[in-house]
Parts: C-alpha cells; sequence; structure tokens
C-alpha cells in the first residue's frame, strides 16, 4: 500500500488512486490519469481489491432509478411557483403600505382623543350611544395592534424572509455542524420531556 | 425537457433582469427536471422534492436580477438545491430524534432483512436507504455524480470543493454504500 505523502515522481498516494477508481470502472478517466492509475494498481493489492468490489456496487446501484414525475408536474409546478412569487410580492407590498404600522396608532390616538372629549363632557350630556362605539373603535385599535405584532414576530415569516435572507431557517439548520445539530436535537427532546 | 443552449441562457438572463418575466418561465423549462432529481435523490420521496423545486426557483426568481451573467446559472441552482435538501435533511433528523415512529420505522427496514428475501422493489428502497445514511454533502456528491452524471468540475463548482475532495468524498460515498449494502446480488 502506498502512504499517502508518498511522493514518488508520477505515482499517485493510496487516497489519490481510490479517488479515480469509480471514473476508472466506467471507463471514464483521461489517458494520463488511467496510466498513472494502472501503474499504482500494478503495485498495490488494496486498492486493486477496491476497485473489484466497486464493480459488484455499480451493478447493484443501477437498479437506483428516480421515477419521472410528467411533464403536468412539471407544468403545474411552474405555475406554481408563479403564483407563490406573486403572493409573496403582495405581502410585501402589503408590508410597505402605510396603512398596517400606521393604522393602530392612528386608532390609539382617535380613542384617546374620544376618551378625553368623554371626560370632559358633563355627566348629562354623555349618551349612552357613544359607549357601544367607544367599545368598537377600542377593539379595532386591539386587532391592529395584534396584526402588527404577529406580523413583527415573523408571524409572516415570508416577509420576513425577504426583508432579512441571511435569518431563513433553512439556511441556518444547513449551517450547523453535525454536533450542534445533535445538540439541538438534545435540547429539543428535553423540551419535549 | 426544451433544449436552450449556454449562448440562450445568457439571453433569456438578460431580457429578465430587463423586466421580461416570461424568460424565467424558459429558465425554469430547462432546470427544473435535474433539479428535482438532485432533490429526490437526496431526499427520496415526490413530496419533498416538489417542494424543493419550488423554494429554487423562488429563490431564483428573487436574486436572478443580480446574478451576474458570466457565471453558470446551473451551477448555481444546483448549490441552491444541495443547501436547501440538507436543510431539509437535518430538519428531518431533528423530527426523528423526536419521533418514535421514526424508530419503529427503522427497526422495521428492510435493510435488517436477509438479502434472499428482497425482491427488486425491495432492493431500490434498500439502496435508497443506505443512500439516505450517507452523510448529507457525502450524499449530494453521490446523486450528483452516479445519478445526474455531472463532472466532478461541476460538482466542485457546485459545492464549492476542491475537484480532489469530489473525488475522495464519491470513493468514500460508495465505500459506505457497499459496507451497508453487502455483497448482495441483484434479485
Amino acid at each position: 500500500m502506498n502512504r499517502p505523502n508518498d511522493k514518488r515522481a508520477h505515482s499517485l498516494s493510496c487516497q489519490e488512486a481510490q479517488g479515480f477508481l469509480p471514473d476508472y470502472a466506467n471507463e471514464e478517466l483521461d489517458q494520463s490519469q488511467h496510466l498513472a492509475l494502472e501503474s499504482h494498481l500494478d503495485e498495490c493489492a488494496d486498492c486493486r481489491e477496491e476497485l473489484e468490489s466497486l464493480g459488484g456496487l455499480f451493478g447493484l446501484l443501477e437498479m437506483r432509478t428516480v421515477p419521472d414525475p410528467g411533464e403536468s408536474f412539471f407544468r403545474e409546478a411552474r405555475a406554481q411557483v408563479h403564483g407563490k412569487i406573486e403572493a409573496r410580492r403582495r405581502w410585501t407590498l402589503r408590508d410597505l403600505a402605510p396603512k398596517p404600522t400606521l393604522s393602530p396608532v392612528f386608532a390609539a390616538a382617535a380613542m384617546l382623543l374620544f376618551l378625553l372629549l368623554w371626560w370632559t363632557l358633563p355627566d348629562a350630556q354623555k349618551s349612552r350611544e357613544i359607549q357601544p362605539f367607544l367599545a368598537q373603535l377600542e377593539q379595532e385599535a386591539t386587532s391592529s395592534l395584534m396584526d402588527l405584532s404577529l406580523e413583527l414576530a415573523g408571524g409572516e415569516s415570508e416577509i420576513v424572509n425577504d426583508l432579512f435572507p441571511t435569518a431563513d431557517s433553512d439556511d441556518l439548520i444547513a449551517n450547523l455542524s453535525e454536533s450542534e445539530l445533535d445538540r439541538l436535537a438534545e435540547r429539543l427532546e428535553e423540551i419535549m420531556g | 425537457m426544451s433544449r436552450i443552449d449556454d449562448m440562450q441562457e445568457r439571453e433569456l438572463i438578460q431580457r429578465f433582469q430587463g423586466g421580461e418575466s416570461w424568460a424565467f418561465d424558459r429558465l425554469m423549462e430547462k432546470h427544473q427536471e435535474r433539479v428535482y432529481r438532485i432533490a429526490f435523490g437526496m431526499l427520496g420521496d415526490h413530496d419533498s422534492a416538489a417542494d424543493i423545486v419550488q423554494e429554487v426557483f423562488i429563490r431564483a426568481f428573487r436574486s436572478l436580477k443580480k446574478f451576474r451573467r458570466d457565471s453558470s446559472l446551473s451551477t448555481w441552482l444546483h448549490r441552491i438545491t444541495v443547501n436547501l435538501s440538507i436543510g431539509e435533511i437535518r430538519k428531518r433528523k431533528v423530527r426523528n430524534h423526536l419521533s418514535l415512529t421514526s424508530f419503529t420505522e427503522r427497526l422495521r427496514s428492510p435493510i435488517g432483512r436477509p438479502s434472499k428475501e428482497l425482491d427488486r422493489k425491495d432492493d431500490q428502497e434498500r439502496i435508497q436507504k443506505a443512500v439516505e445514511k450517507l452523510p448529507p454533502r457525502q450524499r449530494a456528491i453521490f446523486v450528483m455524480r452516479h445519478d445526474e452524471d455531472l463532472s466532478h468540475v461541476e460538482i466542485a463548482a457546485a459545492l464549492e470543493l476542491s475537484e480532489g475532495a469530489v473525488r475522495a468524498s464519491y470513493f468514500q460515498a460508495l465505500k459506505k454504500l457497499r459496507e451497508e449494502l453487502g455483497d448482495h446480488e441483484p434479485a
């Protein structure tokens, strides 16, 4: 077996040779790679053994297939992508519009104005009809504030993703190391009891 | 799949960047099958692969305006596909830690059964299960090289690795598959 640090001219280390074995088995090496590998194989029984076992594996792997979902699937997928792009664009536009962010402020200001008027009016002039109106106003203001809180808290994750693309959960999870992922899984198990 | 050569592709990107959104449809038409196949190869089920296809092209649509025309669109799409698929694999791993059902499913996996009992369909399932045991990056390399016949250079560009690292990783993937599948002869 040739050691990885073997520096003989034109010779491959076992690690390098093994990297070429799959392409050698499938006759996909160029001439110089082919010659270098054959020269290595002449001297290395370990790599010859690795090569032999690859032949049987490729035979088995020939059964591996990806089913064809058909043109209608791809056509539908394109339509769905366009639909989602349009939906996300609408969300973004809605997010940029002043209404969702300003409406709670206006509603709260209007409510304060009415409360001020309410307190300054003599008791006799406090009409019973104003009370349901004030209750409705308070409900609308609370609802608008809740909508806003949901959006800011990531309830509308598409908007958050548009604004903060690097904070996407897929990317965050994809960038975790195996040990970090295991720690996360263990922590989740603890939380779930 | 429609046939669009590299020059036409650059023109389509240019048109899209100039505001002609129909050009995006043609680009999607060209690349979506391979994106699906890579995602399916890595994840092993149609629904997940279909979700990845959609997400890849939604992201592409958002970012294509800033795409450098001298770069390779397929390399970029393959990178997004692999990253999203790895994200999905990792989410599944977290979910599996929490799921007793998946544990019992693993116990019932055909990998533990004697090879004589296996028919062709079982063989395919067994191979897919073995592929799903590969570490995510190795799995991506195996799928792109073995299933999709992409060159080591293309894979290296998509995954931002050296060509030698791709070759070594592909061999390691094959070695693990051989260990997992044993000396089983196809049914």
